[in-house]
């Protein structure tokens, strides 16, 4: 990758990385606002570092619910977040600090 | 039974309206795609407990997502694709193009030069540093009927005040006056800005050479006589002479030392002063005494909040003061009844002329009405051109052109037009700003009651905000003619289109796409009428200006001023007998019938005093004191003037200073101060030299003269002999047998015999100055009248294509309707009720329309209410004849259809 990712972006890019997930999820786990979300999901679907994915009907007939479009991560996207965790590294910015709060919800 | 998926509250239901809202914004590929994914999350949102905000976040979560994908649907090389087909395009019609462009060239340049006056009047600062500080301080003098209101101050008065009030600081007093300057090039009358020391710190203005009034020309019983220039004068009249500073120069015969130059191109606060002389100055030039004398008022206080002080807090601190003046300053006789008090105003609002920027709003309204009914026009252009570029939209509808790329492809096409109306418009603009704008400010008035500059027309230019209306107009105008055909063009339904070809669909075009083109002409109409409207007001107003009663004979009456100074008087002078020396002089002229001095109508001097008591009433009180306007005339005055005596006689030459004193009554004062009994023979008491111990004789009694501006109030008058009560200043009356203006070298080339150093100014024929009187309303008759046609012409032309499509779509309905057997005549009332139709309707809106929009012209209209119902009906007849014709035309084209033909014809 010779254009690194900003913050936002890998916080996103973490926050699907911790399992699958859809639009919600994310903005609980990163306390982000549902605009910026949404808007980096596409982007990132868009270079294909993210994929979504609609669930499967049955299971949200059996629950009773509309179904939900699931984000996970590409190959690409998981080469991507180990990039842009090194380029933080080597930054001497402690992403680290910033990650630790993604899943502090869980 | 299975429970609804979705809770029933009226939150959950509005929310997902919102949702499905967005999704009309998200490009059609993935319009459901995103509402879904949406729903499923609100869903969540919904089920378990959260805050409201949490949903609103959400909401405009949904909405940036929509509109970001919108945003990367939209390319660039999609957009510049758009642009180069859009001028292709309006280079295939370059009869269309042209025309469009060249009426919103007109209308945008036109709005937006205006706009720029508007700017500089009502929007700009005046240009001094922190001018939201500097304020004017007016002095008040109320009288129990509220006849008088000065705003100006005497010397001891603004000392006190300059002492006493601490929130409004560096006080300073200015008056402009003009003054004869001899020894340089051929006498002339200057404009001389008369300042305390003060005024230039004040401003913040310096020197570029020499220096200006410091604290040697503080007053203090005597005058040093010393003069600022200003740069034009240091330039044109004194070739920028090194020596300037230090050189002399004579102003009313009295010498003043130059000591410096003012900065740049600084024209005081009247924007129009050559040079400044010191207040202490006026000691030497009026007379002596007068900076001593607390009711000796000439001049108007200007300053500058002190730090943190609100505008408020001044104004009461100066009101106590104003409060104080009467108890200070002991009134003189005859003023008793007074109230004092003061106020303090931002120079901006003090600066303000009304009247003008009324003028100049109703104009700038006035264009836009022109660039909307252009707008309407163009709006019914594009409809009916839509209408036959139907095949085209089709075309690229059916080979997969979303419906918003159509939209985008005609509004491209309209911007562009809008754009390349909006640089000429501009670019005309800036011309214009140069030429219309300052000729304009000009005629609707450049100063204030203030004697402040009201607008500066060398500072009128394109600026940010003029820039960003002319910016804002023409985005508007794109969007604006170029939706409703884009609206219409997305309603296509392509199969039916290239199914059928036009006649199948002839039928569904028409329902739409007329309604809409019926509006557009109704809302033309409707403007059209509120512009000719406001025109015929202004028109009336010029009209019954012109015919307001005067109570003089104002043809052939040549007219001048001029002023003698003290100086002259001191060196022995007698001004009385010199004004009868240039009568005399005048009537040995050829050509002139007969001469006189005093009040030139419209033009001044004027004088008012008070009557202090008449005989039979001898003793008025204080309260009973009536104001009167006074001026000392010639003989044979009311012969020259052709007033109309109601009896009694004129000034006679024997009325000198050894006769008793004599006097002429104008109708109102003579009733109002005999109202019972033949005023001839009594005598009334004046406050003026002469006239207050056994007063003054009536020998005649005439018509009330208008020696104001015809919309002025009728004003008590009194005319007594020039012998008696002569003044150094006056005007000259010439009755002349032929044209007058043709004998201004001839007087001009006598009164420089009779007194070489003397100016004459303000040289006219009575007829010019009358008419200089009511420039303001002329103007905006004839722009407001130039703007009603070109509305006029704009509607015709549209209702005349407008009817001429009507007819084409009709051409098989009618063709049908003749060869079964239908009258030409009952074709053409057909075609013809449609167009009359909606002018009737447009007729309605715009009689509704104008009722409330001409209120706003109050300040500008004489002897008419803003409602003026003869004009209207006169305004709906004249557009309803237009419209006629307009529509008659095509009409008479439809019932000429061949039967045959139209039948043949698809």
């Amino acid at each position: 990758m010779s254009r690194s990712l900003g913050v936002t972006t890998v916080l996103i890019l973490t926050a699907v990385d911790r399992g699958v997930c859809y639009g919600l999820d994310i903005v609980n786990r990163t306390a982000m606002l549902p605009g910026t979300v949404y808007t980096t999901l596409r982007r990132l679907e868009r270079r294909g570092l993210v994929r979504g994915q609609w669930e499967d009907a049955e299971v949200a007939e059996a629950d009773r619910r509309p179904r939900r479009r699931y984000y996970e991560l590409t190959p690409n996207g998981e080469q991507a977040l180990v990039d842009a965790r090194e380029h933080f590294a080597a930054l001497g910015v402690d992403v680290a600090a910033k990650l630790s709060v993604v899943g502090a919800g869980e | 039974m299975k429970t609804p998926l979705w809770p029933s509250d009226r939150v959950t239901w509005w929310s997902r309206r919102v949702l499905a809202w967005a999704a009309v914004v998200v490009p059609g590929h993935l319009r459901l795609d995103r509402r879904l994914e949406w729903e499923a999350e609100l869903w969540q949102l919904r089920t378990a407990p959260g805050g409201l905000g949490e949903l609103a976040h959400f909401l405009c979560g949904a909405w940036l997502d929509a509109l970001w994908e919108r945003k990367e649907g939209w390319r660039m090389e999609f957009l510049m694709h758009d642009v180069r087909f859009a001028v292709r395009t309006l280079a295939r019609s370059p009869g269309f193009t042209m025309a469009a462009v060249l009426t919103l060239a007109l209308s945008i340049g036109a709005s937006t030069a205006l706009f720029s006056v508007v700017d500089e009047a009502v929007f700009s600062d005046p240009p001094y540093p922190e001018p939201d500080r500097l304020v004017v301080v007016d002095m008040l003098f109320g009288m129990p009927e509220g006849e008088m209101n000065t705003s100006i101050w005497s010397y001891p008065r603004y000392l006190a005040l300059r002492e006493d009030v601490e929130s409004v600081e560096g006080l300073a007093g200015y008056e402009s006056r003009t003054m004869t300057l001899t020894e340089l090039g051929d006498p002339a009358v200057i404009s001389v800005e008369v300042a305390t020391p003060s005024l230039f710190p004040l401003l913040g203005v310096s020197a570029q050479r020499g220096r200006l009034f410091g604290a040697e020309e503080e007053y203090d019983g005597g005058a040093d006589l010393v003069a600022v220039v200003s740069e034009s004068f240091w330039e044109t009249r004194m070739g920028r002479a090194s020596d300037a500073i230090g050189s002399v120069i004579t102003l009313d015969r009295l010498r003043f030392q130059v000591i410096g130059v003012v900065e740049d191109s600084y024209r005081g606060v009247s924007g129009q002063a050559e040079v400044w002389i010191p207040m202490s100055a006026l000691w030497e030039v009026v007379e002596p005494g007068m900076l001593d004398d607390p009711w000796n008022q000439h001049f108007f206080v200007m300053g500058r909040l002190a730090d943190g002080v609100s505008l408020d807090r001044a104004q009461s601190e100066v009101s106590v003061f104003g409060g104080t003046v009467m108890e200070r300053f002991p009134p003189p006789v005859g003023a008793q009844r007074l109230t004092t008090s003061a106020q303090v105003v931002r120079l901006k609002e003090a600066s303000a002329n009304p009247a003008a920027t009324t003028s100049m709003w109703a104009l700038l309204a006035a264009v836009i009405l022109v660039l909307l009914i252009a707008t309407a026009n163009l709006a019914g252009l594009l409809l009916a051109r839509g209408a036959t570029r139907q095949r085209e939209a089709a075309v690229r509808a059916s080979l997969g052109a979303g419906r918003a790329r159509l939209v985008r492809q005609l509004l491209t096409e309209s911007l562009t037009l809008a754009a390349i109306g909006g640089v000429v418009g501009l670019g005309l603009a800036t011309v214009g700003v140069d030429l219309l704008g300052a000729w304009l400010a000009d005629a609707l008035g450049t100063s204030s009651a203030r004697g402040l500059q009201a607008i500066d027309t060398t500072a009128l230019s394109i600026d940010w905000r003029v820039f960003s209306f002319a910016l804002v107009l023409t985005g508007g105008v794109g969007l604006a003619f170029g939706l409703l055909p884009a609206w219409q063009a997305a309603r296509t339904d392509p199969s039916s289109w290239l199914r059928g070809g036009r006649a199948a669909i002839g039928i569904r075009r028409r329902t739409f796409g007329f309604s809409s083109r019926n509006l557009l002409m109704v809302g033309q109409v409707a403007l059209a009428v509120v512009l000719l409207s406001a025109a015929s007001l202004m028109m009336r107003t010029t009209l019954n200006l012109q015919a307001v009663e005067l109570g003089f004979e104002r043809d052939n009456l040549l007219t001048a001023l001029y002023a003698l100074t003290p100086a002259d008087e001191q060196s022995g002078i007698d001004p009385g007998t010199f004004h009868v020396d240039v009568v005399e002089r005048m009537e040995a002229i050829p050509g002139v019938v007969a001469a006189s001095v005093g009040e030139v109508p419209m033009g001044g001097p004027t004088w008012r005093i008070l009557v202090f008591g008449s005989e039979g009433r001898p003793e008025l009180t204080p309260a009973e004191h009536v104001w009167i306007r006074i001026q000392p005339v010639a003989d044979g005055h009311m012969e020259v003037l052709g007033a109309t005596f109601i009896d009694g006689r004129d000034i006679e030459a024997n009325d000198d200073w050894n006769t008793e004193k004599v006097v002429i009554l104008g109708r109102t004062a003579a009733e109002e101060l005999f109202p019972d009994s033949d005023p001839i023979g009594q005598k009334i008491q004046l406050s003026w030299s002469g006239y207050s111990g056994p007063g003054a004789t009536v020998v005649g009694i005439v018509e009330d003269v208008q020696l104001g501006n015809p919309n002025d109030p009728i004003e008590r008058q009194a005319f007594v002999p020039v012998r008696q009560a002569p003044q150094l200043e006056t005007g000259l009356l010439i009755r002349t047998a032929g044209d007058p203006e043709a004998l201004i070298p001839a007087m001009r080339s006598a009164m420089a015999e009779l007194a070489p150093e003397l100016a004459v100014t303000s040289v006219m024929s009575m007829e010019t100055r009358a008419a200089g009187t009511t420039v303001r309303s002329r103007v905006l008759t004839m722009l407001l009248g130039f703007f009603g046609v070109a509305a006029l012409f704009l509607v015709a032309v549209g209702l005349y294509g407008s009817i001429a499509y009507a007819v084409t779509l009709r051409t098989r309905e009618l063709g049908l309707r003749a060869s079964l057997g239908a009258g030409r005549g009952s074709l053409a009332v057909l075609v013809l009720r449609q167009g009359l139709g909606v002018t009737l309707a447009g007729i309605v809106v715009g009689v509704i329309g104008s009722t409330w929009a001409t209120r706003f012209l109050q300040d500008l209209v004489f002897g008419t209410r803003t409602v003026d119902p003869a004009g209207l009906v006169g305004v709906c007849v004249v557009l309803f004849g237009v419209a006629f014709a307009a529509a008659y035309l095509p009409a008479r084209r439809g019932t000429r259809i061949d039967p045959m033909e139209a039948l043949r014809a698809d």
